[in-house]
């Protein structure tokens, strides 16, 4: 079916990506952070690809160089949500009364505000670095995975098998973490490969107004919005390429993730 | 749960929110780094003068106090003065609200428009080319840094076709505003019959909102296309096929209006999309709302606009989801369980 | 709907191919019919402030500087080669508010004839009053005034502010001040309307600070009749102003906070002027020369960007670090990467259009294996962390940033690039924590003191950046400041660049040229010594 040769195709393009990044320093023609004099501004073309920018660097190695700062950050944003967000949920569905109502406040507070705003607001205030952006990210995950492992675990506890590890003599510990947690996964798994997308979206956005990952460091949001004052004068690849590179991988990120909603829970299909 | 007590809960759960929205707003300027008395003292200051400000500005007072203060202040809707305008933030906002409304309102308008269509087809005819198509579209769509899509918008669509206006605000330079009803020009300008005003204000309104819609479609054509699936697979419209009615009457009848309330939900979702694809938009589009007021301010280190704007936003979006739950609860007695 | 979202998929299908297509299918379109009377240009600046002797933004700069006089103005004369344009030449003065003005006391009293017949727009007259309520309040209010008044003009007393007559003001200073006449010319000293002023006042705000903020109280050839902050400025000419109409009638500042999009709105001619700080970058400057319909106006400027080295941090307070790091500035690859052309290399701290530059002292040149030996000489323990500060905002210390990342690691440092806020740049810059950053200066003054006393003055702790203490050189600046003759004047302050050259205070970088790119059809700018426009003198050609 189409669908599954479009979702084989986006998994390969995820594999593809992550490959070129691991393998950066191998497969990048040039160095990534070295200006040349020489080459600044070629476009595209046999000795440059995706040509150089204003400093000569070469596009296509800082594309490539860029990846692992882009799934870098995304991965390190989304697992941190992720365990942050699965005890939380866990806990808190779990155990219920006091314990469920502080975590749910903590977490409609989170959710209070629109996800991009937080996360500006705390990069501003703590400063732009690397580990705060990743940080920041993280914080505006946390609600949906605590929400989703809660509603999951109120729904999983209820069920017979955990009556029956529950009469066995579990440990409470026991019963949340090996018991009910692994019920819960298919749809977290489902985020999160939605949100690598969504924090690599983040990053650029935070890029564009000047938050985002420290520079020469590459990264695609940043090149992207530096490349922005360049389309006019006819320098059309230092904005294309890069912006190109995030839509392929969040696209790919999407794809994927919707295919194991279908998968995995064939429920969830179709909620946002 | 009874549909009063279900109301009661859920709007007494919005007060702690709303609390700990102002703590983490107040915590975030505080934390900003850079002294705000200092931008406010000018390059050249004293540091008497510096220091003078930072009494006046209480900022010499104990953490809590200056919480306090705040709190105070914006409950009586005070929110400070902004150092880049010199002027009360309110006063700035009250001028800004409208123009970042009327973009989210037209973004919203032609995400639904263009959306609920694409995700009925979608679903009636699933598998299909336009399943395929909208799939990428709305895919596509999220897949874009919002920023990158204005700007290439305005490249392609102003600078080389030239069917979009200069990316220069609400209304093209010469065309005076309408007299002020809404705020919204558009609307402004229909209700006052003034056509000028009218074309120029939608004309303005094209790029940005497109740029918008298109970032937040794929929500909703996901939403309604899953929606959708599941009526038409269920009993009753099953029975309906048995009972052969016209499908014309059973897709665009029933099932489409029991899709719908679903729907509603989404509104929360998309509102959240496009108060943060407003700042971006706002920026390359030099739409002069509320978005772009908290950019500026936030490079400025101009504190009290950056807390208004978090704080508007936050306090906005929690009543948003409130009303939508509440409307949810009315419509859907289930969700009252929850 | 269908229709539009049809021929959005078209074009967007077409997006790649008219990218590739590059400058080659850009054909500029003649915008609607533009107002003759009316100047609309972009620019980056709200205004923070109206109050003339206070800080402001440049947005409240230039709106002050064209809605109130003076009372004397820096004269400007043809720029040789550009006709058309006009620039400031150092000395040379116009009366303004003041019809003229004299010396008394062997210089050290100034005395102004008020000029008559001017009206504020109260209708109450300009008189020597309004003159001395003005400096009173410059003198007495916070703000950048209060500050240089005692400093450059020796006046601490508002007693040395002298109504004559109703049409006769003077300035008694200690002493003859070179810089007085400069002094006098800022755009800070706008003559208010004292009454109007007054009627404003409180016992908490004796100087209604408040209400100058957001109110003009002043007359000049423009008045301000619309300002709607985040979206426009704009001005219309004063009626009855005390010179004839200016050409345009209507001046509309547009707030375009995106640099690509002031671009294209120059290309399609829907603006006729950028204007601003810098407004555009180089690069794009240069992308717009020979752009048919365009213009560009570039002249010298004053305005210093060095490489800052906090001299109280390691290893910056080795002397031999510093000297090897300017021999490591590859400022050949910055002029035409970063400048392209719209700059100079800096010899000397002191610009090159200020009176007494040194510019052929300094031995400093890309140099790395001179750089390295320093380094060796030095001793210091490689590699050295550092941080480089950089502003948010200001593409062209981005850039040298980077070039000068690369080579500063090849002679035994780690950079890392750091950008900051411009309000956090400038706090953690006072509290002396930037070990290295790319600072920048202009001296309204054009003067070679005004300058070194701001920039090298031990004393001076919130512009001395990198925090260079040298008693000598804080000596020569006090004895020189308001020194008469001019040649030892010179003298010294060449004595100074010396010194400073040789102890490498500053990573010498460039100065900027002042560029405006304009349509075709405008001429009539004039480039003053605080670079901010009057609009008065603007016109079609």
């Amino acid at each position: 079916m189409r669908r599954n040769t479009l979702s084989l195709l986006a998994l390969g393009a995820i594999l593809t990506i992550i490959g070129l990044a691991l393998a950066a320093p191998l497969v990048a023609p040039y160095d990534p952070d070295a200006p040349q004099a020489e080459e600044t501004l070629q476009a595209p073309g046999w000795r440059h690809w995706l040509g150089t920018d204003i400093y000569g660097r070469d596009q296509l190695s800082r594309i490539v160089w860029a990846a692992r700062v882009d799934l870098l950050v995304a991965l390190a944003a989304t697992a941190m949500a992720l365990t942050t967000g699965c005890v939380l949920g866990a806990l808190a569905g779990y155990r219920g009364g006091l314990v469920d109502q502080v975590v749910m406040r903590l977490v409609d507070t989170i959710m209070a505000f629109p996800a991009f705003i937080l996360a500006m607001g705390i990069t501003a205030a703590a400063g732009n670095a690397t580990a705060n952006v990743v940080v920041a990210i993280a914080i505006t995950h946390v609600p949906i995975y605590t929400r989703l492992i809660r509603s999951e675990m109120l729904r999983v506890r209820e069920m017979e098998y955990a009556e029956a590890a529950r009469t066995v003599g579990n440990r409470q510990r026991r019963i949340i973490f090996f018991h009910l947690l692994p019920n819960c996964f298919p749809p977290v798994i489902v985020q999160a490969t939605l949100a690598m997308g969504f924090a690599i979206l983040t990053v650029a956005a935070l890029s564009f107004i000047g938050l985002g990952i420290q520079p020469p460091q590459s990264e695609w949001g940043a090149m992207a919005a530096e490349g922005a004052s360049y389309i006019v004068s006819g320098e059309w690849w230092i904005f294309l390429f890069p912006g190109l590179a995030i839509m392929v991988t969040v696209l790919a990120f999407n794809l994927v993730g919707d295919s194991l909603r279908d998968l995995l829970d064939p429920r969830m299909r179709g909620v946002a | 749960m009874g549909l009063g007590r279900y109301v009661a809960t859920r709007v007494l759960l919005v007060l702690p929110t709303l609390f700990g929205v102002t703590l983490i707003t107040f915590a975030l300027t505080y934390l900003l780094p850079g002294n705000p008395a200092l931008v406010k003292a000018g390059p050249l200051a004293t540091p008497e003068h510096i220091r003078e400000m930072e009494r006046q500005m209480g900022l010499d007072r104990p953490v809590p106090v200056q919480y306090w203060r705040y709190l105070s202040g914006v409950l009586r809707g005070d929110f400070g003065e902004s150092a880049t305008t010199g002027r009360p933030v309110l006063q700035d906002f009250l001028q800004r609200v409208p123009a970042t409304l009327e973009l989210t309102l037209a973004s919203m308008l032609i995400a639904i428009a263009v959306g609920i269509p694409l995700g009925v087809v979608a679903a009636v005819r699933r598998d299909g080319p336009v399943d395929h198509a909208s799939r990428l579209l709305g895919v596509g769509g999220v897949a874009m840094p919002t920023f990158w899509t204005g700007l290439l918008a305005v490249y392609l669509f102003f600078y080389h076709l030239g069917v979009a206006p200069p990316p220069l605000g609400r209304l093209s330079p010469g065309v005076m505003a309408p007299t002020a009803l809404t705020g919204l020009y558009a609307v402004d300008a229909l209700l006052t019959g003034n056509a000028r005003a009218l074309g120029s204000a939608l004309h303005q309104l094209m790029l940005p909102s497109l740029t918008l819609g298109f970032s937040v479609m794929a929500p909703v054509t996901r939403m309604v296309r899953a929606t959708m699936l599941e009526i038409l697979e269920s009993d009753y419209i099953k029975a309906a096929w048995a009972a052969g009615l016209p499908r014309r009457t059973i897709v665009y009848g029933d099932a489409l209006r029991n899709c719908l309330i679903p729907v509603i939900t989404l509104v929360g979702v998309v509102f959240g999309f496009l108060m943060a694809g407003n700042v971006v938009v706002e920026i390359v589009f030099a739409w002069p709302g509320i978005g772009n007021y908290a950019v500026t301010s936030l490079l400025t280190k101009d504190a009290a606009p950056i807390q208004g704007f978090v704080l508007f936003v936050a306090v906005v979006y929690v009543l948003i989801n409130l009303t939508v739950d509440l409307v949810y609860g009315v419509v859907d007695p289930r969700i009252r369980l929850r | 709907m269908n229709l539009d979202r049809r021929s959005f998929l078209k074009v967007t299908g077409g997006a790649a191919a008219l990218l590739a297509a590059g400058p080659a299918v850009v054909r500029p379109r003649p915008s609607e019919a533009q107002d003759p009377n009316t100047l609309v240009a972009a620019w980056d600046s709200d205004i923070d402030t109206l109050d003339p002797s206070a800080f402001k933004s440049n947005g409240g700069y230039v709106t002050i500087a064209n809605i109130c006089d003076g009372p004397i103005g820096w004269k400007v004369r043809p720029i040789e080669g550009r006709p058309g344009f006009f620039r400031s030449r150092p000395g040379e003065f116009d009366g303004m508010l003041a019809e003229s003005w004299k010396e008394e006391d062997d210089g050290a009293t100034l005395v102004f004839r008020v000029r008559r017949g001017v009206k504020f727009p109260s209708g109450r007259p300009v008189t020597a009053h309004s003159f001395k309520y003005s400096f009173d309040r410059g003198l007495q209010s916070p703000g950048y005034m209060k500050l240089i008044i005692p400093r450059l003009i020796q006046v601490t007393d508002p007693a040395q502010f002298e109504v004559r007559d109703d049409s006769t003001f003077a300035i008694k200073m200690k002493a003859y001040g070179p810089m007085a006449l400069d002094t006098v010319a800022l755009s800070n000293n706008a003559i208010l309307d004292a009454d109007e002023v007054k009627a404003h006042a409180s016992t908490d705000d004796p100087w209604a600070a408040e209400w100058l903020k957001r109110n003009p109280a002043g007359v000049g050839p423009y008045r301000l009749v619309k300002n709607e902050p985040g979206v426009e400025i704009v001005l219309e000419a004063t009626p009855n102003y005390w010179r004839p109409k200016p050409p345009f009638e209507r001046i509309v500042l547009k707030l375009v906070p995106n640099e690509a999009d002031r671009v294209l709105l120059l290309k399609r001619k829907a603006i006729q002027l950028v204007s601003g700080r810098p407004g555009l970058s180089p690069k794009n400057v240069k992308s717009l020369e020979g752009e048919p319909g365009l213009k560009i106006l570039q002249v010298p400027d004053t305005t210093c960007h060095y490489l800052g080295m906090n001299q109280k941090k390691a290893p910056f307070d080795n002397l031999s670090v510093r000297r090897a790091v300017n021999y490591a500035i590859p400022i050949q690859a910055i002029l035409p990467n970063v400048l392209y052309g719209y700059g100079a290399q800096m010899k000397s701290p002191v610009p090159s259009l200020t009176p007494s530059h040194l510019g052929d002292y300094s031995p400093y040149r890309h140099d790395i294996a001179r750089a390295k030996a320093l380094m060796t000489e030095a001793a210091v323990k490689t590699p050295i962390p550092v941080d480089l500060a950089i502003r948010v905002g200001w593409p062209t210390h981005e850039q040298a940033a980077v070039w000068i990342q690369r080579e500063l690691e090849q002679i035994g440092f780690k950079v890392n690039i750091v950008k900051e806020s411009d309000a956090t740049f400038r706090q953690v810059a006072i509290k002396g924590d930037h070990a290295l950053s790319i600072e920048s200066w202009q001296s309204w003054i054009n003067d070679p003191f005004y300058h070194l006393s701001f920039l090298f003055d031990s004393r001076q702790k919130f512009t001395n950046l990198s925090f260079y203490v040298n008693e000598k050189v804080d000596k020569l600046i006090d004895d020189n400041m308001h020194e008469p003759n001019v040649a030892k004047r010179n003298a010294a302050s060449q004595e100074i660049q010396k010194i400073v050259i040789d102890d490498a205070v500053w990573g010498l970088l460039w100065y900027d040229n002042w560029v405006r790119v304009m349509t075709a059809d405008l001429s009539g700018l004039e480039k003053r010594w605080d670079t901010f426009e009057r609009y008065y003198s603007v016109r079609r050609a």
